[in-house]
């Protein structure tokens, strides 16, 4: 249950990243979660819910884009991915597989809408 | 409509910790094990017996992560060992930020290991980097061999299991071989040790010693060369 504490990190990191940009409106953040981070989907939008109310991203939607798991071979060298444990190489059927990745999570990108940049007198 | 891209990591200031602590730990050649396991599972009591084994080998010392209470801190000092409590305040996980706090505290060149006893907890603590050379699983067999396939990322970021109050066997409806075969099944790579911290029945400790000695020894060589 580690999500709420995750969702302050994604809610501040949203906020930087849109300081330097005259924001309207929020309209959606997207978050890569990987298969193996522990994060339970409904609990991170639950976090959402009760935390971006007083921020920027307040009535924006979250999108949640699961990542599958990359594992490397370590019988034949194949990399791969699956979304499935266990792990077992397409190549060679190989067991011993050692995870490289499919345990992050990142906030990918941010859609919103600019106030008048006109009025503000800043042009892109 | 604006889009930008972010690509962010979440976990980002955790890891740079981790990476201080890590580095820390290498420059004094300090092995340093992270447990994880659920409440209950008997992670203080494995480590008070395993303590007073390894005491005649290594140096040891230890941290003890807990939401609240100094309780486990007050039974690893009695095994004389130094000892650091963090209590997360009902926060499920140690993060690398609380370790780096606590470091200080130690006296390093006078430490082999360091073991960092998590939050009692089978699901955050897998996924919090401290900068710890390896995770050890704890788990009571009574806890049942389902457990794998539930936790999957705990038991694939574990090196070593401990299957602990096997003295238990008797009375609980679990095979243990069919949850070693559970246990391999997810992760072929891992150890797995059986113990019993019952006083008076302990078993299984000296070979679980035994492992730990020969990696902390390679390391603190590995760190003089």
């Amino acid at each position: 249950m580690h999500e709420t504490s995750l969702m302050e990190n994604i809610l501040n990191t949203a906020e930087a990243s849109l300081a330097e940009y005259n924001v309207e409106k929020v309209n959606e953040l997207t978050v890569i979660v990987g298969r193996l981070a522990n994060i339970i989907p409904d609990a991170l939008e639950f976090a959402f819910e009760a935390l971006s109310g007083r921020t920027i991203c307040s009535g924006a939607k979250l999108t949640l884009k699961p990542v599958p798991i990359e594992g490397l071979c370590t019988d034949c060298g194949q990399v791969f991915f699956s979304t499935e444990i266990p792990m077992i190489c397409p190549g060679c059927n190989g067991r011993m597989i050692e995870i490289t990745g499919g345990t992050e999570v990142y906030l990918e990108s941010i859609d919103f809408d600019e106030a008048d940049k006109e009025e503000s007198g800043e042009q892109q | 409509m604006t889009k930008i891209e972010v690509m962010q990591d979440m976990m980002e200031i955790n890891n740079a910790y981790a990476a201080d602590n890590r580095k820390l730990f290498q420059k004094k050649g300090v092995f340093v094990i992270n447990i994880m396991g659920s409440p209950g599972a008997g992670k203080t009591t494995l480590l008070e017996k395993l303590l007073s084994t390894l005491q005649q080998h290594i140096k040891a010392a230890v941290i003890e992560g807990d939401l609240a209470t100094a309780r486990d801190a007050a039974r690893i000092v009695a095994c004389n060992v130094p000892v650091i409590q963090i209590n997360t305040n009902g926060g499920c996980h140690l993060d690398a930020k609380m370790i780096s706090k606590v470091l200080p505290g130690f006296y390093m060149d006078d430490i082999d290991l360091m073991i960092i006893e998590n939050v009692g907890n089978l699901v955050c603590p897998a996924a919090y980097d401290l900068g710890e050379d390896m995770k050890l699983l704890v788990m009571s067999i009574a806890e049942g061999g389902d457990k794998p396939a539930k936790y999957p990322t705990a038991f694939l970021s574990s090196e070593a299991v401990v299957l602990n109050k096997v003295d238990l066997m008797p009375f609980v409806n679990v095979d243990i071989e069919e949850m070693k075969n559970e246990i391999l099944e997810i992760n072929p790579k891992i150890k797995i040790f059986e113990t019993c911290c019952r006083q008076g029945e302990v078993t299984g400790i000296d070979d679980l010693s035994d492992w730990l000695v020969e990696i902390v020894k390679q390391k603190k060589q590995a760190s003089r060369n």
